[in-house]
């Protein structure tokens, strides 16, 4: 049974870098900064939130300059997560087959590695929206420098990424905080407990203890 | 008080520019320094500080000899404005009762979006007030029971100023006057314009002049289909989360069970 | 105008040539459009397609200085067709006169009319002047015109003119024009469907047709085209020269030219010693019972304008007396006045409102001319090239003495006073805001100046101070020290209408002294009136000023709007009306009648008439309409010009071909050629047929500038529309040239050199005159240096280029037709 912390399940272990999660949290605030401007950018009803920034032309500001930000982090984020995020493996299909436990049974769904195949998928959605909503997004910024009917087609374009991105995000973080407590640990402190490792990621985890052994 | 409309019958236009002056005037808009590169069309385009333009265009008439058109080149003031659709600003870009199209420049935040959602690509960057301009149809001379300055410049009975109903009328009599090539256009496009044309050409032998303008597909895609969308797929983010907790609770880890399988 | 601008409207077939209307009058064309709404025909003839040939029916091009050529040739087609309206050639018009059988015409004459005095060179005669003996109507014993009505006889004015124009072809118009002949057709036959009682046709004409050695002659050659075809004195006909300036009508009836007097009256010479031998010379006479012969009346119209200058200061005679005189043979015009300051004949110059270093023709002899002055005083609302002649392009400002002072001068808004129109309406027009600065209404600036002139006079005397001493001036309230307090516009008006200066009793109706002259039937030869213009006499009355009337009613239906402003004379808005209505006063047109007799006792209706005699039909009780001249009929002869009778064609003093097609006689014989040996200077050269210079150019102006541009280049709004100067040239051409559009080039000629921009476009095409090809080129005379680039310290004024000779009736210059070259200079703007 347990033998100390180490072997206890409220033993912490170190799951991301601090790197990791400087990029994660730069994207990831760009993108709620972008989500609230762009909805309040998007539907005159939401004219809240334009006063709650200062006005449409801050409004506007504060979406070109996360959309920057978003941009670079993104950038950082697709590079770091792409070992992670982009590679499937036979068990990550049988994952999808399950529904990674949330949608059918809980019986017989393999033990994720560091990302699981919902990570996965979410990190290709992210990061072709990522290309789409940071070209798109330029080419809105400056139309005059573009063709007519490329300027055009970029408008439904980025609010096509938006409608693919907003449940996926929202879903994101719910998974991320109280559907699965703990987790977002992981992006805070870095740290994990080997209780919610074993839960979330066992394979990783005993891929964290032959290395560490 | 009832819709207003112009007319610009081409037919009758001298290329005089008494309404580029006029407008200008009225508008207190500052002049261009300008260069001749070869043509009287002067400024070269429509801009932040140019309303209303006409455009010189020599066109050969098939005959042998030619023909001079001069298009009085300014906001058409759409029935279903292109800017108004995409503008994000609240009553940023507005319609009065009699029809015309206004960019609130104090509202606007140079977005620039109404540039290329509008067909004739009528509004105008400011890159240094950072906002867009266009004519406004003097609605503020409208108030007054005035004519816009344009047409009340125009000698020659180019510029007409009425009724909607009435001036669409007027736009096809003429036409059946002058016969031949000559069409009404604008007041089949867009929602029905409020400045319609009596075109004595067809409508694509002008230049910058769109033979069938129209929102385009992809803007009504954008604004009617994909951003309600957006809408959905955000709630649907929340109210999944939602259901999830409520029917089947958090995921939580077996605190004292995390330690034995590593062995 | 005969006629005025909303009579355009009325117009079966509108002629725009010798114009641009749309460009450069561009209100006329409400009426014009309005004119065409209604099913006119519109020409435009010119050498360029214009913004008024964009709008035109028919256009036809036509190589400058060959209008002349043009309408002899539709006179011809007139003829030949029997287009002409019969009844009225032969009542209303002199074509039944018999011409004295020694008159020959320049086609038995060499190319010139009989009578010609003047040295004979290879070209023809030049600086030749005419013995007008030949040039006379035969005359009956009772001293009436003899006439054939049959219009038979070979020496009729009819039969002449038949003779004369059978030279002027077809294929010969062509040739000379560079028209092509179905253009030509094209245009006559549009034109000459008028000539039927209910049609009329107009000439709307300006510069491009006065600017020619030939200038008048092509005016009467559309003058005879209108009395041909019943278009005179009535709705939509009529000639109408559209003046240039706001108020060069009113300037030019107020005597702007050396020649007249206020009122058209004649400038009196050193040979006319006394009143009453100027007014016997300039008073005709007629034999004819039914002749109006108006000008009868000239000494009480000199007269009392003596008694307006004067008052009862002095004696009509002595008055007289204190008016300057012309020597005799002597010109004052314009290019005169240039040419004596260039040899430095006198010593200051008052520029004012002018800007001759830029309007002037050759004007780098007029720049060259102002060095050799000792003062100059430029009177504008702006700086301008005259008035900073002395720093710009190619002056060195230590050599030059003239000493320059700028009087700056109210705008036309910042000032009360009346605007004459090219249709004759006076229109009042009043103060809208102060002039700015210093400036002051020209009134002012000449109230100060002849109070200070004439203090000069007093304390230092000198020749002949009475002519300003005794001057009146009571043009406001006066100060104890005699000074005005306010210039007052209004007691000039009042004074050019002018008053009864003693209880006068006209027609058992006693006017009292000190009141206004009603009309000028009530002007009296014996010093009892004043009227600073008669013409004018009838604007100011007791009833008010009628310039300042603002009525909105037209009952007339072909919108003479008799309440609104005033006409002169007495409010006839369309000259020449009797000619409207045939013998029994019924009008050719119905529908657009101008006056209609109605009867012995309510008498005419309409327009007021040309006079108000019964119609033709009364016999004896009435008279011919042509009132103001001496026999009541209109001169399709008319030996009143000093270069001929009737129209012929000369090449202008530059053209592209070697030899006149019509005739051996190559340019006007009887203008004033600067440019022969001795009479001119080394500046006044000329270079026609000359490999250096081989394109035609013509200068015009554009809708977006005014004159020299010197209120308009200051005007941002309107520099952005048309910036800079530049020169407009085919494609063909700018090929030849390897010219790009939208380059900067040089035009030169023999006189100067002009930097602008090639404008390469289809609206100029390439002329084939006498089988070779011609090209020709166009600048607007807008552009000087002073404004927008004085850093570039370049020429840009078109009048750098045009040749200082003139027509020889007007001295107005041929800035319309001379030969230039176009070089590239390398670089866009």
């Amino acid at each position: 049974m347990s033998n100390g912390a180490k072997s206890s399940g409220c033993e912490l272990i170190e799951v991301t870098s601090s790197f990791e999660r400087l990029v994660h949290w730069l994207f990831a605030g760009s993108c709620i900064l972008l989500f609230i401007s762009g909805f309040g950018l998007m539907y005159h009803t939401l004219d809240f939130i334009a006063r709650l920034f200062g006005g449409y032309h801050a409004l506007k500001y504060v979406h070109n300059i996360s959309g920057l930000v978003f941009a670079v982090s993104g950038f950082f984020a697709a590079v770091t997560w792409f070992k992670d995020g982009a590679l499937f493996t036979a068990d990550d299909i049988k994952w999808i087959a399950t529904g990674g436990g949330y949608l059918g049974k809980k019986d017989g769904v393999p033990e994720s590695g560091r990302f699981n195949a919902g990570q996965k998928i979410y990190y290709l959605l992210k990061a072709a929206t990522w290309i789409l909503m940071s070209l798109t997004g330029i080419i809105m910024w400056f139309p005059f420098s573009f063709s007519r009917d490329l300027v055009i087609l970029c408008y439904p374009l980025h609010v096509l990424g938006v409608a693919a991105l907003a449940g996926a995000v929202i879903m994101h973080i719910c998974l991320g905080t109280f559907i699965n407590p703990g987790t977002i640990q992981s992006m805070l402190s870095g740290k994990c407990t080997r209780a919610w490792a074993k839960l979330q990621h066992g394979k990783w985890l005993k891929e964290y203890d032959e290395k560490n052994r | 008080m009832s819709e207003k409309a112009m007319l610009v019958d081409l037919s009758k236009c001298t290329g005089c520019r008494g309404c580029q002056v006029a407008c200008k005037n009225w508008n207190g808009l500052p002049a261009e320094t300008t260069v001749n590169k070869g043509s009287y069309q002067n400024p070269p385009d429509l801009s932040p500080s140019t309303f209303t333009l006409i455009r010189f265009q020599e066109m050969d008439d098939g005959k042998g000899g030619l023909k001079w058109l001069f298009r009085n080149d300014k906001c058409f003031h759409c029935g279903d404005p292109g800017c108004l659709k995409a503008c994000p600003v609240p009553g940023c870009i507005f319609k009065t009762p009699e029809g015309a199209v206004i960019i609130d420049p104090d509202k606007c935040i140079g977005c620039k979006y109404c540039y290329h959602t509008c067909p004739f690509s009528v509004p105008q960057f400011c890159s240094k007030s950072e906002k867009m301009y266009k004519c406004t149809f003097c609605y503020d001379r409208q108030a007054d029971n005035l004519p816009p300055a344009c047409a009340q410049a125009c000698p020659t009975g180019t510029l007409i100023f009425g009724d909607k109903a009435d001036i669409y009328k007027m736009a096809h009599k003429r036409v059946g006057e002058i016969g031949g090539s000559a069409s009404v256009y604008g007041d089949q496009y867009v929602g029905g314009t409020h400045v319609v044309y009596v075109l004595t050409e067809p409508a694509d032998a002008y230049d910058k002049l769109p033979e069938k303008p129209k929102i385009a597909g992809s803007v009504a895609l954008w604004k009617d289909v994909l951003k309600p969308l957006s809408m959905v797929s955000l709630l649907g983010g929340v109210g999944a989360g939602f259901l999830y907790y409520i029917m089947k609770g958090p995921k939580r880890p077996d605190l004292e069970e995390g330690g034995d399988s590593h062995e | 105008m005969t006629n005025h601008w909303i009579d355009l409207r009325n117009s079966d077939c509108i002629m725009v040539m010798g114009s641009n209307a749309a460009e450069n009058h561009p209100i006329s064309f409400k009426w014009v459009t309005q004119a065409i709404d209604k099913g006119a025909t519109l020409i435009s003839v010119d050498p360029r397609f214009t913004r008024t040939s964009a709008r035109a029916h028919v256009y036809a091009p036509i190589r400058s200085g060959s209008d002349v050529a043009f309408l002899c040739g539709m006179i011809k087609y007139i003829l030949d067709n029997n287009l002409y309206f019969d009844e009225y050639v032969r009542e209303y018009t002199n074509s039944s006169f018999l011409v004295n059988p020694k008159f020959k015409l320049p086609a038995d004459n060499e190319g010139v009319f009989s009578g010609l005095k003047g040295t004979k060179t290879k070209e023809g005669y030049v600086n030749g002047k005419y013995d007008k003996a030949t040039w006379s109507i035969q005359k009956n014993t009772d001293g009436t015109p003899k006439k054939d009505k049959s219009l038979q006889d070979p020496n009729c004015v009819f039969q002449l003119l038949k003779k004369h124009v059978s030279r002027y072809d077809l294929d010969k118009v062509a040739s000379i024009t560079g028209t092509p002949k179905e253009k030509l057709l094209e245009v006559y036959k549009a034109y000459a469907s008028t000539g039927v009682a209910d049609k009329s046709a107009t000439i709307m004409y300006a510069m491009g047709w006065t600017q020619h050695t030939v200038g008048v002659q092509t005016i009467r050659a559309m003058a005879i085209i209108q009395l041909l075809l019943g278009n005179m004195g009535v709705a939509g006909g009529g000639v109408n020269a559209l003046r240039g300036e706001s108020n060069v009508q009113g300037s030019t009836d107020h005597c702007l030219l050396f020649h007249i007097l206020p009122g058209y009256l004649k400038t009196p010479k050193a040979s006319q010693p006394t009143l009453e031998a100027y007014n016997k010379k300039y008073t005709p006479k007629t034999s004819d019972p039914m002749s109006a012969n108006w000008w009868g009346n000239y000494p009480k119209y000199s007269n009392s304008l003596m008694r307006a200058h004067y008052g009862l200061n002095t004696t009509l005679e002595e008055a007289y007396s204190y008016t300057p005189k012309l020597d005799d043979g002597k010109n004052y015009s314009w290019l005169t006045i240039f040419d004596d300051m260039y040899k430095g004949r006198f010593s200051g110059f008052f520029a004012w409102g002018q800007n001759p270093a830029c309007s002037g023709a050759n004007a780098n002899k007029v720049r060259k001319a102002l060095t050799k002055l000792k003062w100059m005083v430029n009177v504008n609302i702006f700086d301008n090239e005259t008035g900073s002649f002395w720093k710009g392009p190619d002056m060195n400002p230590s050599e030059i003495d003239t000493e320059v002072f700028m009087l700056p001068c109210a705008a036309s808004m910042e000032k009360e006073g009346s605007v004459t129109n090219s249709g004759r309406w006076m229109q009042w027009r009043y103060k809208a805001t102060n002039p700015a600065g210093e400036a002051m209404p020209d009134g002012e600036i000449i109230t100060e100046l002849h109070y200070r002139i004439k203090e000069l006079y007093e304390k230092e005397g000198g020749k002949l101070p009475e002519a300003i001493t005794k001057l009146t001036w009571d043009y406001g309230l006066k100060m104890p020290d005699g000074k005005i307090k306010h210039f007052d516009s209004h007691e000039v008006a009042r004074e050019i209408n002018g008053y009864f200066l003693k209880d006068v009793e006209i027609k058992g109706k006693l006017y009292k002294k000190g009141t206004l002259v009603p009309s000028f039937a009530f002007l009296q030869a014996d010093g009892s009136t004043s009227s600073g213009n008669w013409l004018y006499c009838n604007s100011y009355t007791e009833k008010g000023n009628m310039a300042a009337r603002r009525g909105k009613v037209d009952p007339s239906g072909i919108g003479l709007y008799a309440k609104w402003s005033w006409c002169w004379p007495v409010n006839r808005r369309i000259l020449y009306n009797r000619a409207s209505v045939d013998k029994n006063g019924k009008p050719w047109a119905i529908d657009k009648p101008v006056i209609w007799w109605t009867g012995s006792i309510t008498k005419w209706k309409g327009d007021v008439p040309d006079g108000g005699w019964a119609p033709l039909a009364a016999g004896k009780a009435s008279r011919y309409p042509f009132i103001m001249k001496p026999e009541g009929h209109a001169h399709i002869f008319g030996p009143g010009r000093a270069d001929g009778p009737f129209p012929e064609h000369y090449e202008p003093l530059e053209c592209p071909i070697e030899k006149n097609p019509m005739s051996p006689q190559f340019v006007n014989p009887t203008v004033k050629r600067w440019d022969i040996k001795g009479i001119g200077t080394e500046l006044d050269t000329r270079a026609t047929c000359d490999p250096r210079f081989p394109i035609v150019c013509t200068t015009y102006r554009v809708t977006e500038h005014w004159q020299t541009g010197v209120m308009t280049r200051w005007q941002p709004w309107l520099l952005e529309l048309q910036p800079d100067m530049f020169v407009e040239m085919s494609k063909e051409l700018a090929d030849m040239k390897g010219i790009e559009n939208g380059e900067i080039v040089k035009v030169t000629s023999a006189r100067g050199e002009v930097v602008a921009v090639a404008v390469v476009t289809p609206r100029f095409k390439p002329f084939t005159i006498e089988g070779q090809e011609v090209h020709q080129v166009g600048v607007p005379w807008h552009y000087g240096w002073r404004q927008p680039h004085p850093e570039l310290k370049e020429l840009r004024s078109a009048n750098l280029l045009t040749p200082n000779v003139g027509d020889p009736n007007t001295m107005i210059p041929e800035s319309k037709a001379f030969m230039v070259d176009v070089v590239k200079k390398g670089g866009a703007q």
